[in-house]
């Protein structure tokens, strides 16, 4: 973990308020599910930086996929190639590896898609295949489908508007597909009403699931306790520090 | 060789930059990024009788130039501060000052005993955080209860005592003036000041506990008014805080009357900030060709 000024190699407008920056991190790599503290630029009294998970490490570039919705991604989307940001990462704790040889299990909701490129990228690399259970609100919000589909990945995909996949719930696709013995361990990243429903899932299939939580974040070094996840015995975790992946069965997810 | 050795009275510190309550752990959490010892001293997060959970999420709001939180204390309460935190600081000679809070009298004096029994050279006591229920800030605010709370702690605890002075107060030098006469060595100010954000689609605060404390650049004007005021009102001295992100902003409360100062929503927005402002107040020094910081302090032309 280090805290080090990052060109900006690139930076692309995905259409309907998502982008991708690429940052020349100099990094090998980093565990999916990790994140970094990103300075935005500090215009309109901004203060803090601000937390992204990683979707991918290419070279010595690592990239961030993020949507605007706040005046701090407002303030980064303006941001143009050769600037250089300060990034604080890698961060927090990632994605477990399953002790199975065979394929991982993934459930993705929205811009929760981030940490499973680089999911994928290291799975392949072991001769491995990740399933991807991609959920979002239609068509227009599905991205990387072409990354996941050169790396070979399973994908399944379902909207809440049906322009693309199953319409409905990414657990409803979890039921069909498992319908009889479920995976060893379902990664999951996206909001938390989905992260509740993969908890409850795996609860009721009596596997194991580990949850990346999204919380607002002050620091991202453990010192501030703004960014608390409460675990069921109702103590406070941090979760840039113990997080942001958390074993499922640790957490209290309350809205 | 510069000099940026301050004293608080008799406390000594190596220069004049303390992490802030509440910003900076038990002084572990950054160890990655430089050694705590680095710091002239670390005032720890605020410490309780018994650990306190805190409050629900979201705890924190960013907020123009500043940010307002309410973490409800959240701590490992003093027996496991004692038992688990402070051999760390001990080993790496780090000034510690225990910043302690209590729901009553009682457990105030009780804290601060436990603390006379070991080798923490200062207490700082929180009469002020405005996020939990009977937290201290009744005692912040009302100046009879603050002297009163400050001369039985100064009874339990025999070395530094500082005091931490809530801005939610009509007049804090008046409310300094009366800490004073009851036994502190020195002051800390501010605290933060309540503050509140409006979701406006919910019309629900932005934060669980509904208000919560504002600090940051965005409060600095006021801390500094605050320390000018108070310096003309008291003897004791004062350690300034609110919103000190460079080494401008150290010499601001300085000039104004603090003989050292309290770095603390900086160190969230950069791990690094102390040994940046450091390397910043070394630089100035040269520059103005002062032999020591400390020749600046209470310097305000009027």
């Amino acid at each position: 973990m280090q805290d080090s000024l990052c060109e900006v190699a690139y930076h692309e407008d995905m259409g309907h308020s998502y982008y991708r920056i690429g940052l020349r991190t100099g990094w090998r790599g980093f565990v999916p599910g990790q994140f970094g503290m990103l300075e935005v630029p500090r215009a309109d009294g901004i203060l803090l930086r601000r937390p992204f998970s990683f979707a991918r490490q290419q070279g010595d570039v690592t990239e961030i996929f993020y949507k605007k919705v706040g005046k701090g991604t407002e303030a980064l989307s303006l941001v143009g190639v050769g600037r250089s940001l300060r990034l604080l990462g890698p961060l927090g704790q990632g994605f477990r590896e399953t002790s199975s040889a065979g394929e991982g299990v993934g459930v993705a909701g929205g811009y929760g898609i981030a940490p499973f490129v680089q999911m994928a990228k290291q799975l392949k690399a072991k001769g491995r295949r990740l399933q991807l259970f991609y959920g979002a609100r239609s068509k227009q919000d599905l991205f990387y489908i072409q990354e996941f589909k050169e790396l070979e990945v399973k994908l399944y995909i379902s909207t809440e508007d049906g322009s693309e996949g199953l319409r409905g719930r990414v657990t409803d696709l979890l039921d069909k597909t498992f319908a009889n013995s479920p995976p060893e361990r379902i990664w999951s990243c996206g909001p938390m009403g989905l992260l509740k429903a993969v908890q409850n899932w795996s609860q009721r299939k009596k596997t194991s699931c580990e949850l990346s939580v999204e919380e607002t974040m002050g620091c991202g070094t453990g010192v501030c306790l703004g960014c608390v996840v409460q675990d069921v015995q109702g103590h406070y975790r941090r979760a840039c520090i113990e997080g942001p992946v958390f074993p499922g069965e640790l957490l209290n997810l309350t809205d | 060789m510069t000099n940026l050795a301050t004293s608080i009275g008799g406390l000594k510190l190596k220069n004049p930059l303390i992490a802030a309550s509440g910003t900076f752990g038990y002084g572990e959490d950054l160890e990655q990024f430089f050694p705590v010892e680095m710091l002239g001293a670390v005032s720890t997060k605020g410490l309780s009788l018994k650990p306190r959970e805190g409050n629900p999420m979201p705890r924190i709001v960013e907020t123009p130039s500043g940010m307002i939180n309410a973490i409800g204390l959240q701590n490992v309460g003093i027996e496991a501060f004692v038992r688990d935190k402070l051999p760390f600081l001990e080993k790496r000679g780090v000034v510690t000052i225990a910043n302690i809070f209590g729901n009553t009298l009682d457990e105030y004096v009780e804290i601060a005993g436990i603390l006379e029994k070991t080798s923490v050279p200062a207490v700082e006591l929180n009469i002020s955080c405005p996020n939990v229920k009977a937290g201290g800030m009744e005692f912040g605010n009302d100046p009879q209860m603050a002297a009163k709370v400050t001369e039985a702690v100064r009874r339990s605890f025999s070395r530094h005592l500082m005091v931490k002075l809530s801005p939610n107060v009509t007049s804090i030098s008046n409310i300094a003036k009366h800490v004073e006469v009851a036994g502190a060595d020195s002051l800390s100010m501010i605290n933060t000041i309540t503050a509140m954000v409006v979701n406006t689609k919910t019309r629900r605060p932005m934060i669980a506990n509904g208000v919560g404390g504002l600090s940051g650049p965005a409060i600095r004007p006021i801390a500094v008014r605050m320390v000018a005021e108070t310096f003309a009102a008291v003897k004791i001295p004062i350690v300034g805080i609110g919103g000190i992100v460079c080494a401008n902003d150290v010499l601001e409360f300085m000039i104004a009357g603090s003989c050292a100062v309290q770095v603390g929503t900086a160190n969230f927005m950069d791990p690094n900030a102390c040994p940046r402002i450091l390397q910043e107040l070394e630089a100035y020094l040269q520059s103005a060709s002062l032999a020591s910081l400390s020749e600046v302090i209470g310097t305000l032309r009027r």
